[in-house]
């Protein structure tokens, strides 16, 4: 048939079924949505990448995002665990209660560029802008998803949305109402309790939770105990309430561990958080939402450092259409952070200090042609005690090129912010003397700019794929100058990075029991100096990331109420400082024979007996030893 | 592609001056509609009555043309499905009524008394009186709540399944 006749065809549909097809989107929704299943339709949402809940299919990003069932099905025991879920994230555990998590590159044990919040929340540390994972926790049954993004989100999340963004959602109190209660035990880990009462009081829902787990040590090269065992435990609430034409929500959180360290006496870490919010939606298009929230972060590493950060954060943000064409979102946020320093080998100077930041950012999606065209245009202005005023500005195209085809496109600006890490540490050397120190007022923030470039597609209801292009330039990144009269060393920003990649994912459903998902990762990075760079790092501090990774996860419901889950990745060499490719395999059966009880034996890194995942080949390297646990849970 | 690129094209023209768009909320809850038909059973009365499957919308029609486009070719107990538009609270004829937000639900559900219809609400009392389903949005995600007396009370049947993935039934997905 020639492109003629289908054109006046298609024309002809349009004149005469004008009920039908008015709407190009709403007669091709239609028919992908009625396709789903329930379970399906139930999960269509992300309010990441443009802070408004939009469908993951049309979102001009590259975006994963981790359901909760995903979580209960990989069997992990912890969030740095379950990030290894997501397409293009390099998880690499250094010791129990130490990770190496980022997104395309630049990942260390004190990785700086990921932005990472549960419920909106900062979970990063303003003192280095990195995550502490061991103290990132949460009750796994009672988290509704993750949403990754890869890439900058800086004008709409803020500073340090440079690599990547992490946005952990737990579920309303709504959904978590009855009680649960789940014990679990297993070679390394010995005891895991989890417990949860959620309940209902006038017009208000509430949730409050408990949960511990022990982790045993694991092994040095040699065999021997690596002794970083692990205790931790968290308590807290979720209380929502309709009011003021909207819902208001109440959350508190404590968490506290102690981690063992071979060399070293017990370090303790504890957190304690108290969010409050109010949102509205008073159109589809409009919603007011604000929100406030106070953190207190502690940290104690014996001879290392001891420190304790309370931040104390206003958000508000507002969301209208206009003209039709418009959708504008807008919003401003105060952060103020207070830290106490006592030092070992790394101190700060000063020990104390206080430090806020003021943001505002805007953003308008613009309809250039319905359901073929939208344009998103964004800029955030950010003020901070370091670094001043520093502009992060984006530009996103998102093109439907077939009715369940889209390409897009995006160049944006991101800013990792100066830290206290970076301006006012000491570290000190064995003998005492100072070997670095901060570079003060003279560091400046570390620049981004990024061009992505994907294409998504879903030609079946069953079968999707999504693969993106990236290049990064980074500019002002960290070094380590060793001055011309000689130590100490002054941190300062003369290295400059420039790294690109593909990622690709697919999930197949064969059949409505069956699901397959694969992803493959190839990313390359050159780091090089300014010419007045004496950086002696070479950068080998900042980045240490495999060219490839891929992961190929299966999850069947057998007959009989039982599922099977398995997940195997695979990770290539790290090159600097050298850790060997693996591949390893996570597996898990779950039994519920009805709805009141499960119970699942889940395995992890079954290929190995042991293997390491970061960090050098020193007798001091851990490595991670084969574990199973079984798990059996209560709900009703 | 570069053909059925045309096609698209030409029709998004006409479409610039045409209904708004329904949003997304409501494709998706015109999708939920339809899957519903598929979980529930319905006397075999009120299925001999008629010519095909009503769904109804009370008082105005918040999903443009998207319920329409949902229902096209597709059948609920081998009758063909139809969407409309009602205005009299005695719905009896219908199959489904959807009462969206803002119209009064109490005189739509007197008028329907304990005739075989589903009807399913989207206002945060509509359970309470005496609607079967209501849709919920929680945290940009449509979900659905179940008031199961009153589906025994209009004779249908309502697969576990579905009860299974109303909110507030655990587990939740997957089972």
């Amino acid at each position: 048939m020639s492109s003629r006749v289908i054109a006046v065809a298609g024309v002809a549909m349009c004149l005469h079924l004008p009920a039908l097809v008015a709407d190009a989107r709403a007669q091709s929704d239609p028919q992908d949505l009625k396709a789903m299943s329930i379970e399906q339709l139930m999960q269509i949402d992300v309010t990441l990448a443009t802070r408004e809940p939009e469908p993951v299919g049309r979102t001009a990003a590259a975006i994963t995002v981790i359901t909760g069932d995903d979580i209960r099905r990989a069997g992990v025991t912890t969030i740095a665990d379950a990030l290894a879920l997501a397409d293009g994230v390099h998880v690499a555990r250094f010791n129990n209660g130490t990770w190496a998590v980022s997104a395309r590159g630049f990942n260390t044990t004190s990785a700086n560029k990921l932005l990472v919040m549960i419920d909106g929340r900062i979970e990063y540390s303003p003192l280095f802008s990195g995550t502490f994972w061991n103290m990132l926790d949460y009750a796994l049954d009672d988290i509704d998803r993750i949403e990754v993004i890869r890439g900058p989100g800086a004008t709409l999340w803020g500073a340090n949305a440079v690599n990547g963004v992490v946005n952990i959602v737990t579920r309303h109190s709504r959904d978590t109402q009855g009680t649960l209660l789940s014990f679990g035990t297993g070679n390394e880990d010995p005891a895991l309790a989890d417990f949860r009462y959620g309940g209902a009081a006038a017009d208000a829902t509430y949730r409050v939770y408990g949960k511990f787990a022990r982790r045993s040590p694991q092994i040095f090269d040699n065999g021997v105990s690596s002794g970083d065992g692990r205790r931790r435990g968290q308590v807290g609430f979720r209380v929502d309430r309709p009011g003021g034409g909207g819902e208001w929500l109440l959350k508190g959180d404590l968490f506290e561990s102690r981690d063992d360290f071979a060399d070293r006496a017990t370090g303790e870490f504890s957190e304690v958080a108290l969010q409050g919010g109010w949102s509205r939606a008073f159109t589809t298009a409009s919603n007011l939402d604000v929100r406030g929230y106070y953190r207190r972060e502690f940290r104690d590493v014996p001879l290392q450092l001891t420190h304790e950060i309370d931040t104390l954060d206003v958000d508000l943000q507002h969301g209208f259409a206009w003209r039709g064409r418009h959708r504008v979102i807008w919003g401003t946020g105060y952060r103020y952070n207070s830290d106490q320093t006592a030092g070992g080998n790394v101190r700060f100077e000063p020990p104390d200090r206080a430090y806020s930041i003021f943001s505002l950012f805007a953003q308008d999606e613009i309809v250039i042609r319905p359901d073929r065209f939208n344009l998103t245009l964004g800029l955030k202005m950010e003020q901070n005690a370091f670094s001043g005023m520093e502009w992060q500005p984006n530009i996103r195209a998102r093109v439907d090129v077939a009715p369940r085809q889209m390409i897009w496109g995006a160049v944006s600006r991101a800013v990792r912010r100066p830290t206290r890490l970076d301006a006012d540490v000491r570290a000190l050397a064995p003998d005492g003397a100072v070997a670095a120190i901060g570079g003060g007022d003279d560091f400046e923030g570390e620049n981004l700019v990024a061009g992505e470039f994907g294409y998504r597609a879903q030609p079946f209801a069953f079968a999707a794929v999504d693969a993106t292009l990236f290049t990064h330039r980074y500019d002002d990144l960290r070094s380590q100058e060793l001055p011309a009269t000689g130590p100490p060393i002054v941190v300062a920003n003369t290295l400059n990075g420039r790294t690109q990649g593909v990622e690709l994912s697919g999930s197949l459903q064969p059949l409505p029991v069956w699901r397959v998902r694969a992803s493959y990762t190839y990313f390359d990075v050159s780091i090089t100096k300014d010419i007045d760079s004496r950086d002696i790092g070479g950068g080998a501090s900042e980045a240490n990331d495999p060219s490839h990774m891929f992961g190929l996860r299966t999850d069947v419901d057998l007959p009989g109420r039982v599922e099977l889950n398995l997940f195997l990745r695979g990770i290539s060499e790290l090159p600097n400082p050298r850790v060997p490719a693996y591949t390893e395999l996570n597996g898990r059966v779950g039994w519920r024979p009805t709805r009141h009880f499960e119970v699942s034996v889940a395995a992890q890194d079954l290929l190995h007996d042991h293997h390491p995942e970061f960090g050098g080949l020193t007798p001091r390297r851990v490595e991670f030893e084969r574990s199973v646990r079984v798990l059996a849970t209560f709900r009703y | 592609m570069r053909r059925f690129l045309v096609a698209a094209l030409l029709c998004a023209g006409t479409a610039l001056t045409s209904a708004q768009d329904p949003g997304l909320e409501y494709r998706v809850k015109a999708a939920y509609l339809f899957n519903f038909t598929k979980f529930i059973e319905w006397p075999d009365a009120a299925l001999a009555s008629g010519r095909s499957f009503s769904i109804c919308v009370a008082g105005r029609n918040p999903f443009g043309p998207a319920l329409t486009a949902t229902l096209v070719g597709e059948t609920a107990a081998g009758l063909p499905l139809a969407a409309r538009v009602v205005n009299a609270p005695d719905s009896s004829a219908c199959h489904v009524l959807f009462v969206p937000r803002g119209v009064a639900a109490a005189p739509y559900l007197r008028g329907v008394g304990k005739s075989p219809v589903l009807t399913v609400g989207e206002s945060p009392d509509f359970l309470a009186q005496g609607g079967a389903i209501n849709f919920v949005l929680d945290g940009g995600r449509v979900r659905f709540e179940i008031n199961q007396g009153a589906a025994e009370r209009a004779q249908l049947k309502i697969s576990s399944r579905l009860l299974q993935l109303g909110l507030g039934s655990e587990p939740r997905g997957g089972d």
